[in-house]
């Protein structure tokens, strides 16, 4: 009952942007993925979303995904995008429901305001979608993520989130926020899978960080044990430094500037 | 009241509306026969005068049945089209599926002679309509794939090969209008007009169970199409075949499509008019949109064959010159509010 991803290949034309790589992530964790533009993070992600065409193999829950059917993965997990684009008119909490509708049938039972409440936008449930900022928008696309998953933990085992970028175009409260929604999916028993930018909030929230580059996994494991100078130095392929804190408590990074 | 239970309000107020332009179109016409009068001798036991008998069930009823399943067949399409691309503005008449369908009539009509015998006899009076069928089929299925990369359709590469796609179809139709016999351009000259002229059971019989196969077909879709305005890769993940989705909606458009073109010629506007104003109404849901499209479709064309027939009786003007000096400003309208010059 985890996410495997073994000897996994995409290729965009004759370029390999993942080659041959490996993953495993636990329910009840927040697994952030994280690394510089370009190393294949978002790729990734796709891939374990049934998105892309790949070689390998990737099994969520001991289902081969790229053999389930949509319906199937849909009770199994929501997937927030980078960007989402929508087209018509709807309504925000209509946007809600349409995450629902394939799956369990169940438009009425009040999922999706409980869901708008969780990310604070109850009260713009009869709003057009399109009205709201970037931000709200992406909140809303995680409220329709979450009435979709709904319960962390269903009859035939953990369910899961896939999240790309999900705090990229939020303020520093609403980061927080959803990061304390995918923690609680995780505590409750739910697998988080995180594409992630920013290194501290990553540490502050992440039970595993695996640093991708250059389409592999450079490390992976806990942020106390992966976050190092050397590490992050050279998967980003800058000067990083990762403040040493006592033990037990979360590590940070200062850039270092090019002159220091 | 939420928007969806005012759309399904919609549905009885359409209903009732398409039945009373029903009444009415059965009613009006170049000759003095009323449906009133003639419901009455039925009613009692009379027998219809021969005139009142041909007047009513050979030339107004299938005329108007065919006018009702036309426009709910143009609607439905636009609406299925507009939810493939999501874009409010895609039209199987703009984008050339009506262009494919009317050559493929055309093909039909002049080179029906050239035909082998079999196919003939068997396809029968089914030629024209299954040629435009076909025709509306490929054009559709071209254009999406033309559209169409790494499951991500550009409405700018679609409209420039919708247009491209209209200006070949336009081009080869030339050329068979060139090679026609006198009664064969009669016959295409039909199609560019569009009417309801010709209108007979045989036609009722022939495009009905397509259009309304198709139009049972595009109710399945409702939700997919919703799915699809958050994009094909999130329409997945929530749980829709997405493929099957899109090929229900390319063959729903072709046959609808074709075989209102088949039957009635072009007529323009009604699948772009009726879809926007049904979502400023009541919504951009697909479920009950599909559906009041179908029966504001219907009423529209019901309506417009109406003036067609009435503004210069005992003649009558093309219904496509109706919809389109109707429809072209509304859909002026829906340009210039959606570039915000109009707020309305």
């Amino acid at each position: 009952m985890s996410l495997i991803v073994k000897d996994l290949t995409v290729r965009y034309g004759r370029k390999r942007v993942l080659d041959a790589l490996g993953l495993d992530a636990q329910p009840g964790q927040i697994t952030a993925i994280v690394g510089p533009n370009g190393s294949g993070k978002s790729t990734l992600i796709k891939a374990v979303c049934g998105d892309l065409p790949y070689d390998g193999s990737i099994s969520l829950n001991g289902l081969d995904i790229s053999r389930a059917e949509p319906w199937r993965l849909a009770a199994l997990r929501g997937v927030l995008p980078q960007a989402s684009v929508l087209a018509f008119p709807f309504h925000v909490i209509e946007v809600v429901r349409i995450g629902l509708q394939a799956g369990s049938g169940a438009e009425h039972d009040g999922r999706a305001e409980t869901a708008l409440a969780r990310v604070g936008l109850l009260g713009d449930a009869h709003r057009y979608y399109q009205e709201l900022s970037g931000g709200e928008q992406q909140r809303v696309q995680l409220a329709r993520v979450l009435a979709q998953v709904w319960e962390p933990v269903s009859d035939h085992g953990p369910r899961w989130v896939m999240l790309d970028e999900p705090v990229s175009s939020l303020d520093v409260a609403h980061q927080m926020q959803v990061m304390d929604i995918a923690r609680d999916f995780a505590v409750n028993g739910g697998g988080v899978l995180a594409v992630m930018h920013d290194l501290n909030l990553t540490a502050l929230y992440a039970d595993q960080m695996v640093v991708m580059s250059k389409g592999t996994v450079r490390a992976a494991g806990a942020p106390q044990d992966v976050m190092t100078d050397a590490v992050l130095s050279e998967a980003y392929g800058c000067a990083l430094r990762v403040s040493t804190p006592p033990a037990g408590a979360i590590p940070y990074i200062l850039p270092h500037a090019a002159t220091s | 009241m939420s928007r969806v239970a005012r759309a399904r309000r919609l549905h009885v107020w359409l209903t009732m509306a398409v039945l009373l332009v029903g009444l009415l179109s059965l009613t009006v016409g170049a000759t003095d026969v009323r449906l009133g009068p003639a419901l009455w001798k039925v009613a009692t036991g009379q027998s219809l005068t021969r005139m009142e008998a041909i007047v009513l069930w050979d030339i107004r009823a299938p005329r108007l049945v065919l006018g009702l399943m036309v426009g709910a067949a143009l609607a439905v399409g636009g609406a299925v089209m507009q939810g493939l691309f999501r874009n409010p503005l895609a039209d199987p008449g703009l984008v050339g599926v009506s262009a494919g369908a009317g050559l493929g009539a055309i093909v039909a009509i002049v080179l029906a002679g050239l035909a082998p015998a079999w196919l003939a006899a068997s396809a029968g009076d089914q030629l024209v309509p299954l040629s435009a069928f076909l025709g509306g089929w490929a054009s559709t299925l071209v254009l999406y794939r033309v559209s169409t990369r790494r499951g991500r359709t550009s409405v700018a590469t679609m409209l420039l090969a919708g247009i491209a796609r209209g200006a070949l179809a336009g081009a080869l139709s030339g050329i068979l209008v060139y090679v026609a016999d006198d009664r064969q351009l009669r016959d295409l000259t039909f199609w560019g007009l569009g009417s309801l002229g010709g209108a007979s059971w045989l036609k009722v019989l022939t495009a009905g169970p397509i259009i309304l196969a198709s139009l049972v077909a595009a109710g399945t879709i409702g939700r997919g199409l919703n799915g699809l305005a958050l994009g094909e890769a999130t329409a997945a993940h929530i749980g829709l075949n997405v493929q099957r989705v899109k090929n229900t909606a390319i063959l729903t458009v072709a046959a609808a499509t074709g075989a209102a073109v088949a039957v009635s010629g072009t007529i323009g506007f009604i699948g772009i008019v009726v879809p926007h104003l049904l979502r400023l109404g009541t919504g951009p849901d697909h479920r009950p949109l599909l559906i009041n499209a179908a029966l504001l479709g219907a009423l529209l064309l019901g309506l417009a064959d109406m003036i067609a027939r009435g503004i210069i009786a005992p003649a009558e003007v093309p219904i496509g010159i109706v919809t389109a000096v109707l429809g072209a400003p509304v859909f002026l309208w829906i340009l210039l509010r959606q570039r915000g010059m109009v707020d309305l």
